[in-house]
């Protein structure tokens, strides 16, 4: 049977490819994932490592308080094979320059060039006191290069001489030093833990230390070392020095471990997200492989059919129902295996391009040159690809057992259709109607019982959701068919002879039409799911924040202690005179003492107003719960109940008002009740409506952009810009990247599903090469051929793409439902744009999936019309 | 003028008709130089023994692959300078085939495959024409089966009726018979006669059977990719002698001819 397995696949083994590319572009997926976690981890330990410089040893104290004593550091110095030992002395200042300050977080010198960890970007590291290292984007910000001269000081020093002009004294505890920029320190990149964005000498680090509030100490008058590096003689065994710097610290007042130890431990603790991140993306390199299951499956079964004739020979030229089912498995194994090791290579291609790239898009991060293939790597993708194939293929090894012997005498095409079995049948229902009624039972228990976390039941109703569409799928034989039908005699009315001929090939074999449109459907359904939860949660968050923002922006004085929050004249023209402001109604408020019910009093509260005839323009809401006079809500920390009565007192005048929660605001008054109180009122806040279609975030920039203006002129303290269309753009900015991941990551699954349009059209066109061309004899165009198999090919691909988006609208609401139900304010929506956009794709994909076979099916002559075979 | 012309011009020709397959000393001269006039109105019968050319000098007639050199007309059209979409209307509009192995097509029921040239051309069905061609092959009951619940004979005859729904000007049969049992054989090939003669029909058939090429007007014998002799009024045994005759000139003769 071996014989004949390599020459089936030597002769027929074109009719496998689009299924071997199912197959690897799975298997790829795996290797890119993990290859990926691979070389996060690597880049990791590279980055953690790199900060160690030369260092074998790390010692780390166990008393934060004291750090590392200066005997402990001369003991370890004076342990056998060490060369050197180095302290980290860690600290953060303030460095200035003119009127620009930034803090820093500095790095004494290492003692020993050999355990130097600073990666210059130019100029030199500090030799003594005068001298600084300044980190790159520190200098930017300071506007200073090499040889400029900076101020370093203490926290408590810079706020005063920055502040105030007039006090020239300097305060006696403070320190600072005048110091020259020697050099600057390459970007800390994303990756690097504790890199310093300053360098300094110990010497300066400690006389910085000694006058101010120092990190990890709390001695200010000394600079400690939580850790510190050792660097072993040429030789010394690192075994031998690691034992007895262990033995001398029976007191446990440091640790010594080495390098390698605490990378590894750092990769371990960092890489732990690293981990549910493989996870994550593995779950959907799942989805891609079960879609290929399903396209290989499909294939192995057309192969059987089509191989019937052949297979029933060997039966009656003996060969047992074992040899025939054994000579479909290791045609698939072979398959699987080529395929899984093409798509091995295809990801580590994919990885180690990534690899090339990262360096050149100057992100400074420590990625290593090529990708490192552990055996994990290797035998994965390769196991999983060819496990996957060898089991989709089993369903087809029983057919081809079924072969009977006497098929041999039979014509090819009346060997008959097997009919589909009951058990199927009860099986597929009782899992897509459960579990469909489980998920809605679980969702509407969500939103009825409103549990803050509905973790567990979000479990139960993924669960559900798994187990219905799982039935659907093996269900799906019962009713794909009858949608291809229905969507068939829709082409069959518009698309002439060719769109009912193709409608007609659609549903000629409904197994293999399901299997085609199912792989699909499965891209669809999840795409449309994500598309439709993203809509979801977009809709029920803009009505979340239409409550609690109910003005498009707010611009709010900035926050003081002893005066009403104030927008500056100049603010307020800024805002009225900002593009894309449609409407700005100014807020007044004064300061009053507040009396609650109890007794307790509140003095200095802000109480706010503005005319409610203006804010009906501006509120989202129509200014609908603007409080009546004589009432107003209190905070809730001020403990007034519903109705209890509130006394405003302001220069002598009080009046009453009465608590209503249901009021906006805190402290808004009617403007009658806020007249009635004297006092200096004053434009703490406007509120505004933005034109329609004007970006709320692009809005926002600018107008911080004008208020930092005026602030740097004018000395007004920027305000506060917030508002609902903002946080709107912002939230719908994190939901549409997250859309975007998802969508990208069941990709895969799609493309695999298209290349299963192809195959199975290929593989249809080679079965009817006779029709083909006894449809050219009789008058059939070549374009009309094409236009037949692209219409059949369109056909297929809508059916599983139409069925998708049905099926996943439905659980992209009952997930949200479930998700979003207990947070109040759901709004069920439907991504009319993304549902069009998956049916758009589904068209042009089916017609690229028939290019290929409709070169097949025009080169057959018209003549093998007339072939016997 | 028209009148004159459809009863004087053959409804097929074909002059120094070569065809060549394959190059050098591979190549093997299918049909080295034929001519030959088919007569409109008339059943012709083109007998041969395997590997005489005569499948390619029908594939040629009809339009379905190309000459090397020489000249093939339909009528007073030169197949031999037509596209492949010309190639294929005029196949559509002007010719129909019966072919051995039936051909219909499976997921249509006999009617629908019936009139798929006419939807092909778009052209409305002529409905007494349609059933003119269903009650004289006697499928009236059938046609609403699909080719999978239908005998060999019963296929044939449907396809004999999607080879004339068109009115063509020649059909062309390939071995109608070679796949039918000699009674649905007989069927197939009486009703193929009284196309010609009750229906005006004109046929060309391939034949290897000396029984259905009796039932022909005329048979033309080709031998070697030549022309070797026609019997008209052919019966069985005038064309077994016909065959035998070609049979013992082969072997010494052939190459005087040829040279």
């Amino acid at each position: 049977m071996r014989g004949f397995v390599l020459a089936q696949l030597r002769r027929g083994g074109g009719r496998l490819v689009a299924a071997g590319i199912a197959i690897a572009l799975g298997s790829a997926f795996v290797a890119a994932a993990l290859l990926g976690s691979q070389i996060v981890k690597t880049t990791a330990y590279n980055a953690v490592s790199a900060g160690y410089a030369k260092a074998d040893l790390l010692l780390e104290t166990t008393q934060w308080e004291s750090g590392l004593t200066s005997d402990q550091l001369a003991a370890a110095a004076a342990v056998d094979g060490v060369e050197a030992v180095s302290p980290i002395y860690q600290l953060s200042f303030i460095v200035s320059k003119d009127a620009a300050s930034d803090y820093v977080w500095a790095r004494s010198a290492a003692s020993d060039p050999r355990l130097e960890s600073a990666d210059l970007d130019s100029g030199r590291l500090p030799a003594d006191a005068s001298e600084i290292t300044l980190g790159i984007a520190s200098a930017k910000r300071l506007g200073v290069q090499l040889g400029d001269e900076v101020v370093a000081a203490t926290f408590a020093d810079t706020g005063f001489v920055e502040a105030d002009d007039g006090l020239t004294e300097p305060v006696a505890a403070s320190y600072q030093a005048t110091v020259e920029v020697v050099g600057l320190l390459a970007e800390p990149a994303g990756f690097n833990f504790d890199a310093p964005t300053a360098m300094v000498v110990h010497e300066l680090a400690l006389n910085i230390a000694a006058n101010g509030p120092v990190e990890h100490t709390t001695d200010s008058s000394e600079l400690t070392a939580d850790r510190a590096l050792v660097l072993l003689e040429p030789g010394a065994d690192i075994h031998t020095v690691h034992a007895e710097l262990d033995a001398m610290r029976p007191d446990q007042l440091f640790t010594a471990s080495t390098v390698e130890e605490v990378a590894h431990e750092t990769v371990r603790m960092f890489s732990g997200d690293a981990d549910i991140l493989t996870a994550f993306v593995l779950a959907f390199a799942g989805i891609a492989l079960v879609v290929a299951a399903i396209v290989i499956s499909n294939t192995f079964q057309v192969l059987v059919a089509q191989r019937a004739q052949l297979l029933a020979l060997l039966r009656c030229v003996g060969a047992t129902r074992r040899q025939v089912r054994g000579s479909v498995m290791l045609e698939a194994s072979v398959v699987g295996l080529v395929a899984s090791a093409v798509g091995l290579g295809i990801g580590i291609l994919l990885a180690q391009a990534a690899l090339w790239i990262v360096p050149t898009l100057d992100l400074a991060v420590p990625v290593p040159s090529t990708v490192a293939l552990t055996p994990a790597v290797v035998v994965w993708p390769l196991a999983t690809g060819t496990l996957v194939t060898v089991l989709a293929a089993l369903a087809p090894a029983r057919i081809a057992t079924r072969v009977a012997p006497l098929a041999a005498l039979r014509p090819i095409e009346l060997v008959p259709v097997r009919k589909i079995g009951r058990t199927r049948l009860v099986l597929a229902l009782l899992a897509a109607v459960g579990g469909g009624l489980a998920l809605a039972a679980v969702t509407w228990l969500a939103v009825a019982t409103e549990l803050s976390d509905p973790t567990a039941l979000v479990a139960l109703g993924i669960l559900a959701g798994a187990v219905s569409f799982t039935g659907i799928l093996v269900g799906a034989v019962y009713f794909v068919p009858g949608v291809a039908r229905l969507l068939g005699s829709v082409a069959a009315r518009l698309g002439g002879v060719p769109g009912k001929i193709a409608a007609a090939n659609s549903v000629r074999n409904p197994r293999r039409t399901t299997a085609t449109a199912s792989a699909l459907l499965i891209g669809a359904t999840l795409v449309t799911m994500m598309a439709t939860g993203a809509a979801t949660a977009r809709d029920s968050l803009a009505t979340l924040m239409d409550d609690s923002y109910p003005v498009d922006v707010a611009v709010r004085g900035a926050w003081s202690d002893t005066t009403t929050p104030t927008l500056t004249a100049a603010q307020q023209a800024a805002v009225e005179q900002a593009d894309g402001v449609a409407k700005a109604v100014p807020v007044r408020g004064k300061l009053a003492d507040v009396t609650a019910p109890d007794g307790g009093v509140w003095s200095g509260s802000v109480i706010t107003t503005a005319p409610a005839t203006e804010l009906a323009a501006v509120m989202r809401n129509g200014a609908s719960n603007v409080p009546e006079v004589g009432t107003t809500a209190a905070p809730v920390w001020f403990d007034v109940e519903d109705g209890g009565t509130l006394q405003l007192t302001a220069e002598g005048t009080t009046i009453e008002l009465t608590n209503d929660p249901s009021a906006m605001g805190q402290l808004w008054l009617a403007e009658e009740d806020f007249d009635a109180l004297p006092g200096p009122a004053e434009v703490t806040a406007m509120w505004v409506s933005l034109e329609p279609g004007v970006d709320a975030r692009e809005f926002t920039v600018t107008l911080r952009d004008t208020f930092t203006e005026l602030s740097a002129t004018l000395g007004d303290a920027p305000p506060e810009v917030s508002g609902a269309a903002v946080e709107r753009a912002g939230y719908e900015q994190v939901i549409d990247t997250l859309l975007a991941i998802l969508v990208g990551l069941l990709g895969v699954a799609v493309i695999i599903a298209l290349v299963g349009v192809a195959n199975t059209l290929s593989l249809s066109v080679l079965e009817r090469r006779r029709e083909s061309a006894t449809l050219r004899a009789i008058g059939l165009r070549r374009a009309q051929l094409r236009e037949m198999l692209a219409v059949e090919g369109v056909l297929i691909a809508l059916v599983g793409a139409v069925l998708g988006v049905v099926l996943g609208l439905g659980y992209g609401w009952l997930g949200s439902a479930l998700l979003l139900g207990g947070s109040g304010g759901l709004t069920l929506a439907v991504p009319w744009r993304d549902l069009g956009l998956i049916l758009a794709i589904a068209v042009a994909a089916g017609l690229l999936a028939s290019v290929l076979p409709s070169r097949t099916a025009t080169r057959t002559p018209p003549v093998a019309a007339l072939a016997v075979d | 003028m028209t009148q004159l012309d459809t009863t004087t011009v053959p409804a097929a020709r074909a002059r120094q008709l070569t065809k060549v397959y394959g190059e050098g000393a591979a190549a093997v001269h299918a049909l080295a130089g034929v001519d030959v006039d088919f007569a409109a109105g008339a059943f012709t019968a083109i007998m041969g023994p395997s590997g005489s050319g005569k499948s390619t000098l029908m594939h040629l007639l009809a339009g379905l692959d190309s000459a090397t050199s020489g000249t093939v007309h339909l009528g007073e059209t030169e197949l031999t300078r037509l596209g492949d979409d010309a190639l294929t209307l005029l196949r559509r509009e002007r010719i129909g085939f019966v072919f051995q192995s039936f051909n219909l097509l499976p997921m249509f029921t006999a009617e629908q495959n019936i009139t798929l040239p006419l939807e092909l051309a778009g052209a409305a069905p002529d409905r007494a024409w349609f059933d003119t061609l269903v009650d004289t092959l006697a499928l009236r009951e059938r046609l609403t089966h699909r080719p999978g619940e239908l005998s060999g004979g019963q296929q044939q005859r449907v396809a004999i009726a999607r080879a004339l729904i068109a009115r063509p000007e020649v059909v062309f049969a390939d071995e109608p018979t070679g796949n039918l049992d000699s009674r649905s054989g007989a069927e197939v090939l009486s009703f193929l006669r009284r196309s010609v003669r009750e229906l005006g029909r004109t046929v060309i058939m391939v034949t290897h059977d000396p029984a259905a090429a009796a039932y022909a007007d005329r048979v033309v014998l080709i031998a070697d990719g030549r022309i070797a002799g026609t019997i008209e009024d052919p019966t069985p045994e005038s064309v077994l002698a016909g065959l035998d005759a070609l049979r013992t000139l082969e072997s010494p003769v052939a190459p005087a001819v040829a040279g």
